[in-house]
């Protein structure tokens, strides 16, 4: 929403005034400005200058030789206007200054004499298209000065249309010049009204009839027939006016609507009466496949379910509060209209808005929920203001008002020096009275002193209702610089860390610490092709909103295709990927409740050239068990899901807990993610991970006596797992067995054909004692009892 | 059988002092001091001597041994020393060629932030909790004072689930589970991802990270508001930062407050906050009469996008290597 300074200032004097001070007090006290500009672009460069002598010009007549301050020096210009004089105070600009209408101000010689600089007029500015003489200010202004800080008429704020989505009362003009006069407590000066009431006759007949068959949805209409009326542009002030506020102008009638509009926030529409049948305004609910052409031109479908529309009895003339049709549409010799100025539901307005794709001026401030009290004031603001404009103009009968009963007055009680207390500040219960009073507010005190708060019918919507939002209004406006900051006490009690991010914190750590891997953030979202190229089951919970951009279908069923498709995208620019995501999935949950999030961890390396990269997955999977203290995990080779190489993946589980899965990346699912090098990938269940009982960690004796130790080379079939080698010798070995290390695999030459041979350093001792050499011959008895018992030899 | 033993001292200490390396030293040991050296003959012979005789070229045989011992000792180290001292000509190797090292891992710039985060809240008494992503309509609006009809509603650009859930757009809806779970007194914090249907560019993405602190207790002010705020910013800023606090709107305070800081000498929008409204108080299963509090919400993404000088939230979620391992 723009404001005009200028505009403002018919209500509340704001003369002394910066408009970037203006700015500065509505941010603080009202609701954010983004931005104060000016007119002419704020006119850069700009300054007041001060005349300090005029002479003649040698070669002309009517041009005079001006010498000017304008503060970081002095400048003769070549000066035609016949109203400077020495001592006044002008706005002048520089060389090198860009003016309003984008012309370069270059020192030129004007009849053989040098002009260094202008000294500008009121069109020269922007300011009007007066040019007969230079605009002279103040002189009490002070030189060198930037004209837009003197030149309040051009300045605009821009206020952040969010910060007023609940004031509707903040959407004109005056409501905001009210906020302005409560800060600065200064009067505040109602729109004048002219004498139009006066002159309505006590009895006066309308001239039209207004028939509301929708109540619910249009809680007040009044129907005006003025007549007299002659269209034509609009005179200056309207334009400037409304261009101020960003808005084109028309014709004067169209302005004069948009104009109260600006002021009160009330919008109005004004039809050719004499395209309403019978002079009868009949407001309805639309009817089912209800076709109208828009003032833009375009043919729309109404929306059926609560919208509400204007009509005569025989079509529609108007899209209730958002926009007139063109089939009632002011004409260039229209003489008589018949303006409508309305209060229509919010809820509808908004939902027909939204629905045609019809953000208007109009729509965006009857969704605010206008105050139905403002129709009349709206109205005959209008009629002044157009007197003023058709000095023709007369009306045939008075207006037709029909509404619904007003609701009584909301009154809240707001308890003895309870907003001081609340507002943590020294605040006389006199002083948030004053506030009150001026923001419109009505005060009583009750016997016991508190305040007996009347809220005005512009804030009743729904936006003040309790004593918190008093204390809001009497902060805001008392100034929340005048709260002083106060440190916070309390008892100290310990926070307990949540376990989810303890255990997340202790993950990272392996993950990017210890193992060298990247920690990455996927999407939650994902598309059911995406999961078919990783042979993932398509995720079951899906959005319902149109997204505004590809990839939002699903929530992920897991975390695998989005790690896949960043190992893919990270291996065009490197040959080394080592990356980990932690992160919820989505299944569906038991009926009426939330979707199952259950948090998992995957992770992918990728090595070009590297032959097993599944075993530095395997490393992070053991890695991540020991963070978690996780004893008695298996890890069982065994074909798994589909995104893994059906002979090179493992299961990790416990009993019946399943951890999940890791292994090589299917070479298929690989490709199609322009995956080249060998990777492996691996997902576990993160909660179950850290859920799962762990063992304490508790110290273990430090053995005192040597160790003694042995290798043995088991030769076995090429496909009987290490693991299955490693469990027969530890079995063997029993409790003396101190470490089991697996130091060579072979096959080739010197062994049979399938068969491979695996090597392993064997070290035992015991707590005791010292092992002597019938132990060891004891021990490699059994260790070679179990590798004959299970068909093995050993390699000579 | 006579021995110069003087002679034999003479010559013994020369050689040893004249020996070029460790082989040649030990050549001279053996030959001096090994068991056929003329010393040792000399030591057995003694019993074969007289008396008299026997104490003297006793005393002066092991005189003789102990001086070439010592000489050798010496000798012995000498050599040592300076070996020792031509070793970094001799074993020069390149350090630098390439370091070898293990690769260290990263952690996402926005898991740097949130811990320093998470530590700065700790260690002022706040728990930090987190909340569900996929929440229902009842925590995400209609608690938090956000009614069907609000028009605000539509502010949050949120993905609506088909099974009528939500991807949650704020953190807030986590103030309701907290206040559910803890009661009151409370300090909380509660970090995590939210989400909203917008057009991506610079500054807008469809995920971010929000973090937002609530404190409820007996006659809470703004003055503990803004006293709070204030020492959390110039934490997290690392200096004392000028703050404004005016007004704003949210559906889920009252009042409500937005804060400034200077930068530059601008003042900055960062931080969005305000009395938890009485409400929302309800909706945690508290009495409003007895409890009040505040509320304060602020964008990670941002914190890191200042602190790193990231120029596109759009990283964040790239999954880029090139990107994240700078951090």
């Amino acid at each position: 929403m723009l404001f005009s300074v200028e505009w403002l200032n018919d209500f509340v004097d704001l003369g002394d005034l910066a408009p970037r001070e203006v700015g500065e007090l509505f941010t603080t006290h009202v609701a954010a400005v983004d931005e104060v500009r000016e007119a002419g672009g704020g006119w850069p460069g700009v300054r007041v200058g001060g005349v300090l002598d005029v002479r003649a010009h040698p070669n002309a007549d009517k041009l005079r030789l001006v010498r000017v301050d304008y503060g970081d020096g002095e400048a003769e210009v070549v000066c035609g206007a016949p109203n400077v004089a020495k001592g006044q105070k002008i706005c002048f600009a520089p060389e090198g200054t860009t003016l309003a209408d984008g012309t370069v101000l270059k020192r030129r010689k004007i009849r053989g004499v040098e002009s260094g600089g202008m000294v500008l007029s009121e069109r020269e500015l922007g300011l009007s298209d007066e040019h007969e003489g230079i605009l002279v200010l103040d002189a009490a202004l002070k030189v060198g000065t930037p004209a837009r800080d003197v030149l309040p008429g051009g300045a605009v704020l821009d206020v952040d249309n969010t910060a007023i989505t609940t004031r509707p009362d903040l959407w004109g003009h005056y409501g905001a010049a009210r906020e302005l006069a409560a800060v600065m407590e200064r009067e505040l000066r109602p729109p004048d009204l002219g004498n139009v009431r006066a002159e309505l006759a006590e009895d006066s007949e309308a001239g039209v009839r207004v028939t509301v068959d929708a109540p619910h949805l249009c809680p007040r209409y009044l129907g005006w027939v003025l007549g007299g009326i002659e269209v034509g542009p609009s005179p200056d002030w309207l334009r400037r006016r409304l261009e101020l506020a960003g808005q084109r102008s028309l014709n004067n009638i169209v302005d004069l609507t948009n104009y109260i509009l600006l002021e009160y926030g009330q919008p109005l529409h004004a039809f050719d009466r004499r395209q309403i049948a019978d002079g009868h305004i009949v407001v309805r609910e639309a009817l089912p496949g209800e076709k109208v052409v828009t003032l833009d031109g375009v043919e729309r479908r109404l929306p059926i379910e609560g919208t509400c529309v204007i009509a005569d009895p025989e079509r529609p003339v108007a899209i209730a509060g958002v926009m007139g049709l063109q089939n009632s549409e002011v004409q260039d010799d229209t003489t008589e209209i018949i303006l409508e100025v309305a209060n229509f539901d919010m809820a509808s307005i908004r939902r027909t808005s939204q629905e045609l794709g019809l953000r208007t001026e109009s729509a965006v401030r009857f969704e605010k929920g206008l105050d139905p009290e403002g129709v009349p004031d709206a109205a005959v603001r209008f009629v002044k203001l157009l007197k003023d404009v058709c000095p023709g103009v007369h009306w045939v009968g008075g207006p037709c008002d029909v509404r619904q009963p007003p609701p009584a007055p909301r009154c809240i009680t707001v308890p003895p020096r309870w907003l001081a207390r609340r507002l943590g500040t020294e605040l006389s219960d006199e002083r948030a009275q004053g506030i009150l009073l001026r923001l419109g507010f009505g005060v009583e005190r009750g016997e016991d002193a508190s305040l007996q708060i009347t809220v005005p019918s512009w804030r009743a919507g729904r936006d003040v209702s309790r004593p918190e939002d008093i204390a809001e209004e009497v902060g805001r406006i008392h100034g929340y610089d005048k709260i002083e900051p106060k440190p916070l006490r309390g008892n100290l009690e310990p926070v307990p860390e949540e376990p989810q991010r303890v255990a997340r914190r202790q993950a990272r750590q392996t993950l990017s610490d210890a193992c060298g891997l990247t920690e990455i953030f996927l999407y939650p979202f994902t598309t059911a092709e995406a999961c078919h190229r990783a042979t993932v089951e398509p995720g079951a919970v899906a959005i319902a909103t149109t997204p505004e951009h590809p990839g939002l279908d699903l929530l992920v069923p897991s975390l695998v295709p989005g790690v896949l498709q960043a190992v893919g995208h990270n291996l065009k620019y490197r040959d080394n990927v080592a990356l980990y995501v932690i992160g919820p999935c989505f299944h569906p949950g038991p009926k009426g409740e939330l979707p199952l999030q259950g948090e998992r961890v995957a992770f992918a390396v990728a090595t070009s050239g590297d032959a097993a990269p599944a075993l530095d997955a395997r490393g992070i999977v053991e890695a991540l068990l020991e963070t978690f203290h996780l004893r008695g995990v298996r890890v069982e080779q065994k074909q798994g899901p589909g995104w893994l190489h059906p002979g090179r993946s493992a299961e990790v589980s416990r009993g019946k807990e399943k951890f999940g899965w890791f292994g090589e990346v299917h070479p298929r699912v690989a490709a199609a993610h322009g995956i080249g090098a060998a990777a492996a990938v691996g997902e576990l269940d993160f909660d179950a991970l850290r859920g799962a009982k762990r063992s304490g960690v508790r110290m273990q004796p430090v053995p005192r006596f040597p160790s003694v130790r042995f290798d043995v080379a088991v030769v076995a079939d090429r496909r009987t797992p290490a693991a299955e080698v490693e469990q027969a010798l530890s079995r063997a070995s029993k409790d003396l067995l101190r470490s089991l290390t697996l130091f060579d695999e072979y096959e080739g030459p010197n062994l049979p054909e399938g068969k491979r041979s695996l090597a392993f350093h064997l070290e035992f001792g015991s707590l005791e004692r010292t092992l002597d050499t019938a132990d060891t011959e004891r021990l490699r008895g059994a260790v070679e009892g179990a590798i004959a018992e299970r068909g093995w030899t050993l390699r000579a | 059988m006579s021995i110069d033993f003087e002679q034999l001292r003479a010559d013994a200490l020369e050689a040893v002092s004249a020996a070029g390396d460790s082989e040649a030293l030990q050549a001279l040991r053996v030959r001096y001091l090994g068991r056929k050296s003329p010393l040792k003959s000399a030591l057995r012979g003694l019993s074969d001597l007289p008396a008299e005789e026997r104490a003297r070229v006793g005393r002066l045989t092991n005189e003789i041994k102990n001086d070439i011992e010592q000489a050798v000792a010496g000798r012995s180290e000498a050599l040592e020393r300076e070996h020792e001292s031509e070793l970094g000509g001799r074993e020069w190797s390149d350090l630098t060629l390439p370091a070898r090292r293990g690769r260290r891992g990263h952690r996402h710039p926005i898991t740097l932030v949130e811990q320093d985060l998470d530590n700065l809240f700790r260690g002022m008494g706040y728990r930090v909790v987190e909340g569900p992503w996929v929440e229902d309509e009842w925590h995400n609006f209609d608690a938090l004072n956000i009614p069907k009809w609000h028009p605000s509603r539509d502010s949050f650009d949120t993905l609506w689930l088909s099974d009528g859930n939500l991807m949650r757009p704020h953190t807030s809806p986590v103030q309701i589970r907290a206040m559910k779970r803890f009661g009151a007194p409370l300090r909380a914090v509660f970090p995590g991802r939210v989400f909203r249907n917008e057009t991506l560019d610079a500054t807008h993405e469809a995920a971010f990270n929000q973090i937002e602190g609530l404190v409820v207790d007996r006659e809470i002010t703004p003055g503990h508001l803004f006293h709070s705020v204030k020492a959390i910013l110039s934490a997290i800023l690392e200096e004392d930062v000028e703050t404004r606090f005016r007004p704003s709107y949210f559906p889920f305070t009252e009042p409500s407050f937005e804060c400034d800081i200077m930068r530059n000498g601008d003042w900055m929008e960062l931080c969005g906050m305000g009395m938890v409204h009485p409400t929302v108080l309800e909706a945690g299963g508290l009495d409003a009469q007895e409890w009040t509090g505040f509320a304060f919400g602020l964008g990670i993404d941002r914190l890191a996008m200042m602190r790193y000088g990231i120029d596109d939230i759009r990283w964040f979620h790239r999954g880029d290597l090139r990107f994240l391992e700078q951090f």
